[in-house]
């Protein structure tokens, strides 16, 4: 039982980070599995992107559609004909929800622009989408090997994975706003004041949303 | 990898056919192929679960085989843990009163030793790879914790029903072993429940067991 060492690459602290170009940013629309790097493995230099507004539009578009992408096979497991509806949940919540992140923020002191509050929270949306990509192969596992009872459904562990997955989202959001000192600073004191209440109307929406979209009936 | 999958696989197997022998030697060595494929599936289901979690809590930029490797050790060392007990659990295995048709006996007792068993390995196996990690990427212990913690979180959702899909494993002995299914899937157990989280609802508010309850539970009801 020994444990041999496992050569991990680790951000260096010491390290400016350097946020992603263009031509990275484009490369991953074609390697979806590198968008994991730009949303988890490289929080550093997305929060650089962010904090510098550098090539903030094609962070955008690589974001959304990550998140669209990577929802896709929670929901074909769910059900194929509904394959559509966990990506509608995550990207709609969020059509509804940013208005008022935004304004109230800025209302508040938060020095963020629009895009820049559009990154922030598409990250926290994207890795949602991540984590439920995660999870489709356990729900399949479930659906398989779960027949119908009237205490423990397929559609309860559904409900139930959706929920680890959205709280992975909502952990992402508070790492990349305040995990990363020039972000923060940007942010400022306003970040929790606005992120905690903004965050009850989200899960909110997202439950009606979900409701509208018959996700976990 | 292929060298603790080796271990994962031969020490699961001997755990397996220790607690298989409660029922019988048939059991036994069913147990044999089904207790590494329990730890197998459960790690194939969550590889890329575990993955995602340890770059959320870390932010650290691990490679995927990385991440498999070190949650490979944590089933290796829980599964050489059992291992090491499996003469002791046999011993119990064949000593125990067996149930019949009024009463468990001592079944219920030869569970919740095993329970223990599972409890203290899994533990210990975490502790040890919360501890490894720190060799490996220098994180506060909070973060070790969280992410080998996660791990094991995950492991236990899934682990719980594969384990339920595979069942049985253990077998009252009042249940003929060539009348019983290799794998009892989805079929109810002798409560009823068609799944491992039903199951658990049912333990936590126990019915009544019925009168005829050794009667099911084989897989054909």
């Amino acid at each position: 039982m020994t444990n041999q060492p496992i050569e991990l690459e680790a951000n260096s602290r010491d390290e400016e980070a350097q946020p992603f170009s263009r031509q990275e940013l484009r490369g991953m629309l074609g390697a979806p599995l590198r968008m994991v790097d730009l949303v988890l493995g490289e929080r550093r230099r997305f929060a650089a992107n962010v904090a510098q507004e550098h090539r903030l539009p094609t962070l955008l578009v690589v974001l959304t559609v990550a998140t669209a992408a990577f929802a896709l096979p929670f929901g074909a497991v769910l059900g194929p004909q509904g394959f559509w509806r966990i990506a509608a949940l995550l990207l709609g919540s969020l059509a509804i929800c940013i208005p008022s992140l935004h304004v109230f923020g800025r209302y508040l002191g938060i020095g963020l622009s629009w895009a820049q509050t559009l990154a922030v929270s598409l990250a926290a949306a994207a890795v949602t989408s991540l984590f439920t990509f995660a999870l489709a192969p356990i729900l399949g596992f479930f659906r398989v090997t779960m027949s119908a009872s009237d205490v423990v459904t397929p559609q309860n562990m559904a409900v139930m994975l959706l929920i680890c997955a959205f709280a992975a989202g909502i952990g992402q959001l508070f790492f990349v706003a305040l995990g990363n000192r020039a972000l923060a600073r940007r942010i400022g004191p306003a970040a929790i004041p606005v992120i905690i209440p903004w965050l009850v109307l989200y899960v909110i929406i997202t439950v009606r949303l979900a409701g509208v979209l018959h996700i976990g009936s | 990898m292929r060298r603790d999958v080796a271990t994962l696989v031969l020490a699961s197997a001997l755990y397996g056919f220790s607690i298989g022998c409660v029922h019988s030697t048939r059991f036994g060595l069913h147990n044999v192929l089904k207790f590494p494929l329990l730890f197998l599936i459960t790690g194939a289901a969550c590889a890329v679960a575990y993955f995602l979690w340890a770059l959320l809590i870390g932010g650290a930029r691990f490679r995927f085989v990385d991440v498999q490797r070190l949650a490979m050790r944590l089933y290796r060392d829980a599964a050489v843990l059992l291992a090491a007990l499996a003469p002791a659990n046999w011993f119990l295995a064949r000593t125990i009163v067996p149930p019949d048709a009024t009463s468990l006996q001592d079944y219920p007792l030869f569970l919740g030793v095993n329970i223990c068993f599972i409890a203290v390995a899994g533990g210990l196996a975490l502790f040890r790879q919360v501890h490894a990690l720190a060799q490996y990427h220098p994180w506060p212990l909070s973060r070790r914790v969280i992410t080998v913690g996660g791990w094991l979180a995950l492991s236990l959702m899934v682990g719980g029903q594969a384990a339920w899909t595979l069942r049985p494993f253990f077998g009252v002995r009042s249940i003929p072993g060539a009348e019983t299914r290799f794998f009892l899937g989805s079929s109810p157990d002798y409560r009823g429940s068609t799944n491992f989280y039903e199951a658990v609802y049912n333990v936590v508010a126990a019915a009544p067991l019925a009168a005829d309850y050794t009667r099911h539970g084989r897989g054909w009801d």
